[in-house]
């Protein structure tokens, strides 16, 4: 068959975070994420939803190769922590937008952790608009089932636009 | 939901009536030979954990029919003590390979701050596309190129992210080679300890052409 | 239905010095997965690519960035960074000589047709060159507000004697 859409969400007017749910099997799905902005210059983050409730706990934990065309490409690791960021920079309008291929896996199964690959390019907002992009992945480390994901903004701004979609791969 | 054909593009085609949207049997089957309806992705095989076993294969991929491949997995466990790294070998013509003439290269990247590459050009399989994910569980996926194809190498790229015994987590990315012109019709998966698959969710798939 | 959609399928059979899709990006799709397999070319050479706007001219300007990691099985791993380039450089996946060291790409393409953002692609691929493995991992931008609707591949040198093309459209129902 291909990707099957599970939830959609087009944000065209400011809201402090977008949360996709619907998983319910042991399918591995996919998020994509497309021309994603902030209402100021800010971080995307990643938490995981529990019977649709964000888990803001703890313990997450990722590891990534950040591609860049200013500097050697760089590492980002970190353990126990309470959310996963996984920009650097997203711009307001324009150009400065956040593009995404994202898999979840074991996200239905009880019993064990849920776990992310990502895979993100963008145009980093600072003084010298930088392409740059998350290679990696990331685990939340409490073994019950999880239904969704949630996308807000580091330092509390608004996600002023873009299209975020969950498809079941099957 | 609106409906559109693609089947042809051209400026050739000149509609004289509106489209309404309604395909009939003829025209479905039409379209779904020409590879416009149905599906993007064929499921070609699944398995699925009910007894250990040490490997998994996969024997009837179709790859006379696609020329990519997309293998999904989840929740990979084993039942292993030291170390436990998810590796890959192709059928030659029914034979397995399992010669040291395997290459691959990957970067990997753990939650509490290791990084590294690592490589070969000679090994007995694509080995540790996920882990060491000993006492944990691997999950990510994998494109395969040019399998069925008895003119090139058959290559593939990996993206995964597994549990791991010291470093909490473990993300890999990469890609590796049978460099042999010969036709792969077949993908073992093992563990390269030789322990069992305790749990496993494994989906091959084909990626769709016309 | 998936919602992934096979859009076109252009195959290579013949030597030309690029290969182009044209006309496969619309104000239908936002996002794109495109697959390169089936390669062959004269000369050993990294693979290019530019976008095509819908005018139907190849963008030429120098305003393509890249940013890549080259995994290698025989030595230590490279990084590509390109700035303000006419092309994103080196996606990977063929321009080989020899047929059988052509691998193939996994692509996907971001906003090409809004002509109010950028063109973003993400690209995995794998081949074999003369010492061993190379696999890539890129990242590619085109920092110029048009409105792309295809894309067009060549070699630093030498021609493309094959190649086939796949683009499949991600589909959000609303």
């Amino acid at each position: 068959m291909g990707l099957l859409q599970v939830a959609t969400n087009t944000v065209t007017s400011a809201v402090a975070s977008v949360t996709l749910t619907g998983i319910d099997s042991d399918d591995v799905y996919m998020v994509a994420i497309n021309n994603a902005f902030a209402s100021a210059d800010d971080d995307y983050e990643i938490r995981i939803t529990k019977g649709g409730i964000v888990q803001s706990d703890a313990n997450y934990d990722r590891a990534s190769k950040d591609l860049k065309t200013d500097a050697v490409f760089g590492n980002t690791a970190g353990t126990n922590l309470t959310e996963i960021d996984f920009s650097a920079g997203i711009g307001t309008s324009g150009t400065n937008s956040h593009n995404e291929i994202i898999y979840l896996f074991n996200f239905a199964n009880a019993s064990e952790y849920s776990f992310i690959t990502m895979e993100n390019v963008t145009m980093r907002d600072d003084a010298n608009d930088i392409l740059f992009g998350f290679q990696g992945g990331a685990v939340h480390t409490v073994a019950s089932a999880s239904d969704g994901i949630h996308f807000f903004l580091t330092g509390g701004n608004n996600i002023s636009s873009g299209t975020f979609t969950l498809y079941k791969v099957v | 939901m609106s409906f559109g054909y693609i089947g042809d593009t051209s400026t050739s085609v000149k509609q004289q009536v509106k489209n309404k949207g309604i395909l009939t049997t003829q025209e479905s089957f039409d379209l779904e030979r020409q590879g416009f309806l149905g599906g993007s992705l064929e499921l070609i095989a699944e398995q699925t954990h009910s007894t250990n076993v040490t490997t998994i294969d996969f024997l009837n991929i179709k790859e006379d029919v696609y020329d990519v491949h997309l293998l999904q997995f989840s929740n990979i466990q084993g039942d292993g003590t030291s170390g436990s790294d998810l590796s890959i070998r192709f059928y030659e013509s029914g034979v397995l390979e399992s010669a040291s003439v395997y290459q691959y290269a990957f970067q990997f990247g753990g939650a509490t701050g290791t990084f590294g590459e690592f490589n070969s050009t000679s090994d007995t399989s694509i080995f540790s596309i996920a882990g060491n994910f000993q006492n944990n569980i691997a999950n990510g996926y994998v494109y395969f190129y040019n399998l069925g194809n008895s003119s090139k190498y058959s290559f593939c790229t990996f993206q995964t992210k597994t549990g791991h015994p010291t470093q909490s987590a473990i993300m890999k990315f990469g890609g590796g080679v049978l460099p042999q012109t010969s036709v792969v019709d077949g993908i073992r998966l093992f563990i390269d300890t030789g322990e069992n698959f305790t749990a496993f969710n494994f989906s091959l798939f084909g990626v769709k052409q016309i | 239905m998936s919602n992934l959609r096979l859009l076109n399928e252009t195959t290579i059979s013949s030597s030309v010095s690029s290969a182009s899709v044209t006309d496969v990006f619309s104000s239908d799709f936002d996002i794109y997965k495109i697959s390169i397999s089936d390669s062959d070319s004269s000369a050993n050479s990294n693979v290019n690519l530019r976008f095509i706007n819908s005018s139907g001219s190849i963008v030429t300007s120098s305003e393509y960035d890249t940013a890549g990691l080259i995994a290698l099985s025989y030595a230590s791993f490279s990084e590509n960074r390109t700035t303000n380039q006419t092309h994103i450089d080196n996606i990977g996946g063929g321009g080989r000589s020899t047929e059988a060291e052509n691998g193939a790409n996994v692509l996907y393409i971001f906003n090409p047709f809004s002509s109010s953002s950028y063109t973003f692609l993400l690209s995995q691929a794998s081949v074999q060159a003369s010492s061993g493995l190379a696999s890539t991992k890129a990242i590619g931008v085109l920092t110029e507000l048009s409105s792309i609707a295809g894309f067009t591949i060549f070699l630093d040198s030498g021609t493309i004697d094959k190649m086939k093309f796949r683009t499949y459209g991600l589909r959000v129902d609303t």
